[in-house]
């Protein structure tokens, strides 16, 4: 999975492309850790658009990133959905 | 009419059920306050309701529902149990007994006077329901004791109004590692029914940092639409069964089973409450009440609040099985009258072919055994050996899983007892010893019938009324003990009265005026009493409906002899009764004694083989002074060689091995002491049936078959052979 990450007005846009699934989870987590101590902006606009492969450890993993930007004071806003990424939100009614 | 195979498990847990709590309910007579049996006894009730409720068997559910209810008021401390409710229940015990046979018989219509029975049972009880309840004791509202939740209708115990089964699984931390994933579940109940509510429980996730990407920490609560049963429901998660957490409540149930759940799992209650709430298991005020309770205390004492669990066991509201299961495990090894202990309900054919098979391994393995003696390899020797030592345990193991030990069969006598007391205004005790001792199934079974009928003679002729008693000097209280013990291979079982005995005049009298003897005889006590096993035979004045039509005895003899035993009597008249009963303790595989007689090899059971001694050389020219010396001890002998009708010995020393049954001893002349051996009993087939003095035959490791003496037969017909040339 990549992740670009740019800026507009204060907030951190991070878009996410490729794929989230389990056998590159740890992957993804190791890079969203980094990116994030390198974090500067108290806000963070996700952008899932480009996900093209989801499953439960993916959720998982935004779930665990949500928390994180909980105890940090960091604000969390999910802007667009790819439709794996939708499937799986929907099917666990579950809003980030 | 078919009868569904779920019915058939039913009926027999049920029966089984049933028995305990007729056991559970003659105990609260005599002790109305003991807690634990009430609590047992309320459980048996719950569990054949619920039973009866899963299979279909609406008869019995529907009435057992409303004995439920009367015992939940008992457990809870708002009923007492006296003697007219003790009596109630043992009636209720009986219809529900009539309505489970019924059911096992494949009638789904109760006959009408079943039916009118029911319905005055049913008054009966709701009589007690209606009773101005007693007030709360004061112990329970001591200050260690938390506020009774009183609004909560526990006794019906409300059901949740929804329609809706409610799932509650906490998925494995492997279950990515196992290449699977929730979703798949999720998808898949969807196609069974429909998911009417969902939440996603994440609690369990951490933080990024301290996440395991790969380990899976969701959960979830789901109410859940369905057509289909439990067992369809459990099986979508069964590849993840193993490792997740799965509960899964039926539509209905009651709000305690909701409660139950949310303070098992490991979030926070008042989240789990409220996903409940929003999924429509419980209601909002239902969980505010369990929830009020909890707050409470923590206000009162200052204490940390208590999970709504500890309060509701507390309080004795959550379903009592939870309760008992703690306290089981705090509990020592309890006596064998309980029920608690971990068993599996085997087919008894299935049983049976695997006891053959091991029969034929012990033919194998002692033909192993041969061969190596002969070849003499010693690591074969070896390892024939060892595998012998397994052998036998599997062998001794395989008997016991068949033996039950008979106190199951004595506790049904305790119904029988108190209630011919009450019919009859006597006062009798019945006293059990040995009932740890075990029996082969079959013939635990069998002996049932016999054992009953002497229970009832005992009860019925043999003690005599209060008044009797006192005036003879004899306490007002009669006692029947029911004996089990071992003795040298035979499980002995007696049934002792101190009732009024019998009288051999009477039985002389009896015995002449039917024929049976003749003028003159001289019998010894022991065959006088045995006179009474014969047909047709009663001295009782009058006939009652329990005993005295004279077919009795004998056919309790003919039983006893069916299972290889035998059954005496003595009596002392005035002093009381005893019926001795003798059984053979297994059946299939014996350890035995094998000796050469003549040409042949036979074998006695080693547990009647005392000793061997060396037959003196002077005695084996005498001819009929068949006695000897042993230790100051007069043993008579039997010159096996005649008796069996053998070859003339022709070795010059000869051994006598000594036998012991029913406390006699005899010596066995025999050519040549072979040694212990472990064989299966054949039996003889029909053509042998009439030779008395063998039991059976077996197949020695080489092939070669030797013949099994019957020890205690073979003494009589040597005793009566020699009454005859006596005469």
């Amino acid at each position: 999975m990549t992740i670009k990450t740019s800026e507009q007005d204060n907030t951190c846009i991070l878009e996410f492309s490729g794929e989230m699934v389990i056998h590159n989870i740890s992957e993804c987590k190791s890079q969203l850790l980094a990116l994030l101590q390198s974090l500067q902006s108290k806000s963070i606009k996700l952008n899932l658009k480009e996900v093209e492969e989801f499953d439960s450890t993916g959720f998982q993993l935004l779930v665990a990133l949500q928390k994180h930007c909980k105890e940090n004071g960091i604000t969390l806003q999910l802007d667009e959905l790819s439709a794996s990424v939708k499937t799986v939100f929907e099917l666990y009614r579950y809003e980030l | 009419m078919q009868i569904d195979e779920t019915v058939k498990v039913f009926v027999i847990e049920a029966t089984d059920l049933l028995q305990d709590m007729e056991n559970q309910l003659l105990h609260l007579e005599s002790h109305p306050d003991d807690a634990d049996t009430i609590n047992a006894l309320f459980r048996a009730a719950h569990t054949i309701k619920g039973s009866a409720g899963i299979v279909g068997v609406e008869s019995v559910e529907k009435f057992t529902h409303q004995v439920e209810n009367l015992l939940s008021n008992v457990r809870d401390g708002k009923l007492k149990i006296d003697a007219g409710m003790s009596e109630l229940l043992l009636d209720c015990r009986d219809h529900i007994t009539v309505l489970v046979d019924l059911a096992s018989e494949g009638n789904t219509e109760v006959p009408e006077e079943v039916l009118k029975r029911g319905e005055a049972l049913l008054k009966r009880l709701s009589a007690y329901l209606q009773q101005p309840q007693e007030p709360q004791s004061s112990s329970s509202s001591s200050s260690t004791e938390p506020l009774k939740i009183k609004a909560v209708d526990t006794q019906t115990g409300r059901a949740s109004a929804s329609d809706n089964w409610h799932i509650s699984v906490r998925f494995g931390a492997d279950v990515f590692r196992c290449g699977m994933d929730p979703m798949s579940f999720i998808n898949y109940l969807g196609t069974i029914g429909v998911i009417e509510h969902l939440s996603t429980i994440t609690d369990a996730i951490p933080t990024l940092d301290a996440i395991d990407p790969e380990t899976c920490y969701l959960g979830f609560e789901i109410a859940f639409k369905t057509e289909f049963d439990k067992k369809t429901i459990e099986d979508v998660f069964e590849f993840v069964k193993e490792d997740c957490k799965l509960t899964i409540i039926p539509p209905h149930s009651k709000v305690q089973e909701y409660i139950k759940l949310i303070n098992d799992l490991p979030e926070d209650a008042v989240k789990l409450g409220e996903i409940l709430v929003k999924s429509g298991a419980i209601t909002q005020a239902e969980l505010d009440m369990a929830l009020s309770a909890q707050f409470d205390t923590t206000l009162k004492q200052g204490q940390p609040a208590m999970p709504i669990g500890e309060i509701l066991v507390k309080e004795g509201v959550v379903s009592p099985e939870v309760v008992d299961a703690a306290l089981d495990k705090q509990k020592k090894i309890v006596e064998q009258k309980t029920k608690e202990s971990k068993t599996i309900r085997v087919d008894a054919e299935k049983l049976d072919s695997l006891i053959t098979m091991v029969g034929e391994l012990v033919i194998a393995g002692a033909g192993i055994n041969q061969h190596a003696a002969r070849i003499g390899d010693p690591q074969l020797l070896e390892s024939a050996s060892v595998m012998s030592r397994l052998v036998e345990n599997i062998r001794e193991r395989a008997m016991q899983v068949r033996m039950v030990p008979i106190g199951e069969t004595f506790s049904r006598f305790n119904r029988v007892v108190r209630d011919i007391s009450k019919d009859t205004g006597k006062d009798i005790e019945l006293v059990i010893n040995g009932g740890d001792t075990e029996l082969d199934k079959t013939v635990t079974e069998k002996i049932g019938d016999p054992l009953m009928h002497l229970v009832r003679n005992a009860a019925d002729h043999g003690i005599e009324s209060p008044e009797e008693r006192v005036s003879a000097g004899k306490p007002a209280r009669g006692t029947i003990w029911l004996n089990a013990y071992n003795d040298a291979g035979s499980i002995v079982i007696e049934v002792v009265d101190d009732g009024r005995g019998l009288s051999k005049e009477k039985i002389l009298a009896k015995a002449l005026q039917k024929g049976m003897i003749t003028e003159g005889q001289n019998l010894s006590d022991r065959e006088i009493f045995a006179l009474i096993f014969q047909a047709g035979f009663s001295t009782a004045e009058q006939v009652t409906k329990l005993s005295g039509r004279g077919v009795g005895m004998d056919v309790v003899r003919k039983n006893i002899e069916a299972l290889r035993g035998t059954v005496e009597l003595e009596s002392e008249e005035g002093k009381g009764t005893t019926v001795r009963i003798r059984l053979p303790l297994t059946l299939a595989i014996i350890d035995g004694f094998m000796v050469r007689v003549g040409q042949s090899l036979y074998v006695i059971p080693l547990e009647m083989v005392l000793e061997c001694i060396e037959m003196p050389h002077t005695e084996s020219t005498k001819e009929r002074r068949h006695y000897v010396n042993l230790r100051g001890e007069v043993l008579p002998y039997i010159k096996m060689n005649e008796f069996l009708n053998e070859h003339e010995s022709k070795s010059k020393y000869q051994s006598i091995v000594v036998v012991t049954f029913a406390g006699q001893k005899v010596g066995l002349v025999v050519d040549e002491l072979v040694g212990e051996v472990q064989t299966v009993i054949k039996s003889l087939g029909k053509l042998y049936k009439d030779i008395k003095y063998l039991s059976g035959a077996t197949i020695l490791g080489d092939g070669s078959v030797a013949l099994i003496l019957d020890i205690p037969k073979l003494v009589s017909i040597v005793q009566k052979q020699e009454l005859e040339e006596l005469v």
